[in-house]
């Protein structure tokens, strides 16, 4: 009897020792936990404008204006853009209102029209395959429209103009800058 | 010394070693332990800048319900928990190449003690605290429940390298014993 007791209490110590050791180990194990999440963002690929063709108004005559369609392929101004696909951009040309002698000392008017400007989201390169359904036709380049993406394959800007020499303009070769930007908008 | 006296001695030891041994006796009390719940935190969503632009900085609110970071704890209701950040310096290109830096400012997170709040609707609790300290008193909802909202900034530089980046965030909770 006495023995049986001895073992019971071995027994109770034993279970009361396994109880406590099953409580404290649960709790040390779920009383905190760590949860891994993360940060994260895209960089847009950087923009890229190249100037590919200069607006060309070739020979022209003292006194007889020259027109260059933004659709002529050989003459007509080309900028070509690159950056993310489909991201949308704002566009702005600066535009000269004269040419100036190479040598010096004299200028010509040059003169850009309300619907001198084409946009090809196409990334096409040529004037003249544009068409009203690759972008923007015929557009003011003084105020380009707002809802210009980066096509897949890129996007160009065509420009034409008129180049109006006096009756006595001096003969020379003449040139002027056309700048265009281009920023991201968030579109 | 008599062999009665000596087995009267004897007697007397084993009567003493008999009640010694039979005054042992067992109280019925037992030790206790309620286990709580478990604590349970969850990354349930990224914090997420978007398309950026380089050399143009990005600022994400804790208050995005689209973008900030959200973290779900579960665990026994009204109990107290301390919360700790580990956020990153940077965010890096998959391939390691580029960097780009990712600040926290002293309020961009926020703290559901609710439990039922997104980042745009969070009023109980601690709203636009410091992410980097761990405030007192915060716990678990009274529906074991609670939330972390986080945001952040980014700074990409102009020549930034284009591509995804990321970055962990680390929140570890436990409970305090409040």
């Amino acid at each position: 009897m006495k023995a049986s007791r001895k073992l019971e209490f071995l027994y109770r110590v034993l279970a009361i020792s396994i109880f406590l050791i099953a409580s404290l180990v649960p709790l040390s194990v779920s009383a905190q936990d760590v949860a891994v999440g993360g940060a994260k963002v895209e960089v847009l690929q950087a923009i890229s404008i190249s100037s590919s063709q200069a607006l060309n108004f070739g020979d022209i005559y003292q006194g007889v204006p020259k027109a260059i369609a933004n659709s002529n392929g050989t003459s007509a101004g080309i900028f070509s853009i690159s950056g993310e696909s489909q991201a949308g951009i704002s566009l702005f040309l600066q535009l000269p209102q004269y040419l100036t002698l190479d040598a010096g000392g004299d200028q010509m008017t040059v003169v850009f029209g309300a619907a001198d400007a084409s946009i090809d989201s196409t990334g096409a390169g040529n004037p003249a395959t544009m068409a009203a359904s690759k972008g923007w036709q015929n557009v003011d380049p003084a105020s380009l429209p707002a809802a210009v993406i980066i096509g897949s394959t890129g996007t160009d800007v065509y420009l034409g103009a008129t180049a109006i020499p006096k009756a006595n303009q001096r003969p020379g070769s003449y040139s002027g800058e056309i700048v265009l930007r281009v920023d991201y908008n968030g579109l | 010394m008599s062999p009665r006296i000596t087995l009267l001695l004897v007697a007397v030891l084993l009567v003493t070693s008999v009640a010694d041994s039979t005054a042992q006796d067992f109280d019925d009390r037992s030790a206790t332990a309620r286990v709580m719940t478990v604590l349970s935190v969850t990354a349930t969503q990224d914090l997420n800048f978007g398309k950026i632009f380089g050399g143009v900085p990005k600022v994400m609110g804790n208050d995005d319900d689209d973008s900030s970071a959200v973290f779900s704890i579960t665990g026994e209701a009204s109990a107290g928990i301390s919360v700790q950040l580990t956020l990153p310096e940077y965010l890096s290109l998959a391939d390691g190449s580029a960097n780009m830096t990712i600040v926290f400012n002293n309020s961009c997170c926020s703290i559901d003690t609710i439990g039922t709040a997104t980042p745009s609707t969070v009023v109980g609790g601690f709203v636009d605290i410091d992410p980097r300290t761990s405030p007192s008193g915060v716990i678990v909802g009274s529906g074991g429940a609670a939330n972390l909202f986080l945001g952040g900034k980014v700074l990409p530089s102009a020549n930034q390298k284009a591509g995804a980046y990321s970055g962990d965030i680390v929140l570890s909770v436990s409970y305090n014993g409040t």
